[in-house]
């Protein structure tokens, strides 16, 4: 065997090994992009339910207002703890109006609650700057490794034509575009940079999660509880909106004279319509705080394999030794077009 | 020990569940009283005291118990029969009592 060949053998076996310890660090950057994803879907997901949330209570201060003019006298409305279905009166049965006898009564605010969903909606975005750091880096491609020598190629080239037409020659020294051997340096040195890259990249994983020591944990757990509390008086304002409906259909049926045939059915329809946007509703908050969980569980164990020697379970020993049987594929692949290709050289 | 998520959790369901049975064509006062003790429960969600209530409150799991007493007998009541009704609603009405005293409202 040439020296060359020899030389370049070995080359090729110390990659090999190189690949077998690197296979660790894709998987680690696979986890941090699986953080990001669902980090991303997560917060999208918490701001259209906040969003949701804001608009039920609007709604159900709507219903008020819509149902009794004395609630929206002011901007508290002061709803009786026992609500006068059977007044007569369209006014005062439902809140107490104003210089009323205060009889016993509830003040709901008429405000909007924009302002109140601020420290949750901050929650949302520091949970954002971690994932979108995580996402940053391992969604980063690696630069092109042969593009300085390819261009300086292009040059060498463009000057030798040049040179070869003063001096009417015509052999070359500097190889084609399309030679062999820049090819399967070009395969070689790409699996090396990106092995490079990668444990580059786990590097800077490392120094955001230095910088956050409990990662994204603490935020999804207090993002959570925020959540709870929001989802529990969506639930409040929506069976508030819903017992007025109720109260209207009741009201309209016994009222005396009756009311008229558009107003009953009205008052029907808007009933059945809001039960079942309101057994809808409901399912939302489960859902996301399935999505919340699940994204706790991935930046868990995106720490752990981010450790020096993780421990591994079964499904990601078997995902390094499948990542580390391609790669060693790839690299026996490399090594064989570049020993052929500079065979004879 | 139960933990304010866990409060938060069964006040949710008991709401829900309420929200469900009320409809407009119970009686007058059964309407009404189950009317009344919803927009207490509201009341209650809205009020400011959730925000300096520890994540294991002292007492917690007692109350959390009467919630879901509270639910699964508004589930389960005769609603044909008005004494069925409200004996669940009695026990809406003890729970929403010792949810009020824990809040400090």
């Amino acid at each position: 065997m040439s020296r060359q060949v020899t030389t370049k053998a070995v080359a090729g076996l110390l990659l090999l090994a190189g690949v077998s310890a690197c296979a660790t660090d894709a998987l680690r950057v696979d986890y941090a992009r699986t953080v990001a994803a669902e980090g991303k879907a997560a917060a999208e997901a918490s701001k259209e339910f906040l969003h949701r949330v804001d608009i039920g209570r609007r709604e159900a201060n709507i219903e008020l207002v819509a149902a009794d003019p004395a609630c929206g006298a002011e901007s508290k409305a002061k709803v009786r703890k026992t609500p006068r279905i059977e007044a007569r009166e369209g006014r005062g049965w439902l809140c107490v109006p104003p210089r009323w006898n205060p009889d016993e009564h509830h003040e709901f605010s008429l405000r909007p609650i924009t302002p109140e969903l601020a420290p949750t909606l901050d929650l949302i975005s520091a949970l954002t700057s971690y994932t979108e750091a995580l996402g940053a880096i391992a969604d980063e491609k690696a630069d092109d490794p042969l593009k300085p020598l390819l261009d300086a190629l292009e040059t060498a080239r463009a000057a030798e034509g040049a040179i070869q037409a003063l001096r009417n020659r015509t052999d070359l020294l500097v190889p084609a575009a399309d030679d062999k051997r820049i090819e399967a340096v070009r395969g070689f040195v790409a699996l090396l940079v990106e092995l490079a890259h990668e444990r580059d990249q786990v590097k800077r994983l490392r120094a955001v999660v230095a910088k956050h020591p409990e990662g994204a944990a603490p935020v999804i757990a207090s993002l959570r509880s925020h959540l709870r509390l929001w989802e529990t008086r969506r639930g409040a304002d929506a069976a508030v909106r819903e017992f007025i409906v109720a109260s209207i259909v009741k009201r309209s049926v016994d009222s005396r004279p009756p009311t008229s045939i558009s107003a009953r059915r009205e008052a029907l329809t808007s009933y059945y319509a809001l039960s079942d946007a309101n057994d809808a509703s409901a399912k939302i908050h489960p859902a996301l705080d399935d999505v919340l969980r699940e994204l706790d569980k991935a930046d868990r164990g995106f720490r752990r394999v981010l450790a020096p020697n993780p421990d591994l379970n079964d499904k990601e020993r078997a995902r390094i030794a499948e990542l580390n049987r391609q790669r060693i594929v790839r690299a026996l692949q490399s090594l064989t077009a570049l020993i052929t290709s500079f065979r004879g050289a | 020990m139960a933990t304010k998520d866990d409060l938060l959790g069964s006040l949710g369901s008991l709401i829900d569940t309420l929200r469900g049975r009320i409809d407009p064509w119970l009686p007058n006062a059964i309407f009404t009283r189950a009317s009344s003790l919803m927009l207490r429960a509201a009341a209650i969600t809205r009020s400011d005291a959730w925000d300096g209530l520890p994540s294991n409150p002292p007492g917690g799991q007692a109350v959390v118990a009467a919630l879901d007493t509270a639910t699964r007998t508004l589930v389960t009541a005769n609603y044909e029969n008005p004494a069925s009704v409200n004996s669940a609603l009695n026990n809406v009405d003890s729970a929403l009592d010792r949810l009020e005293n824990l809040l400090g409202i």
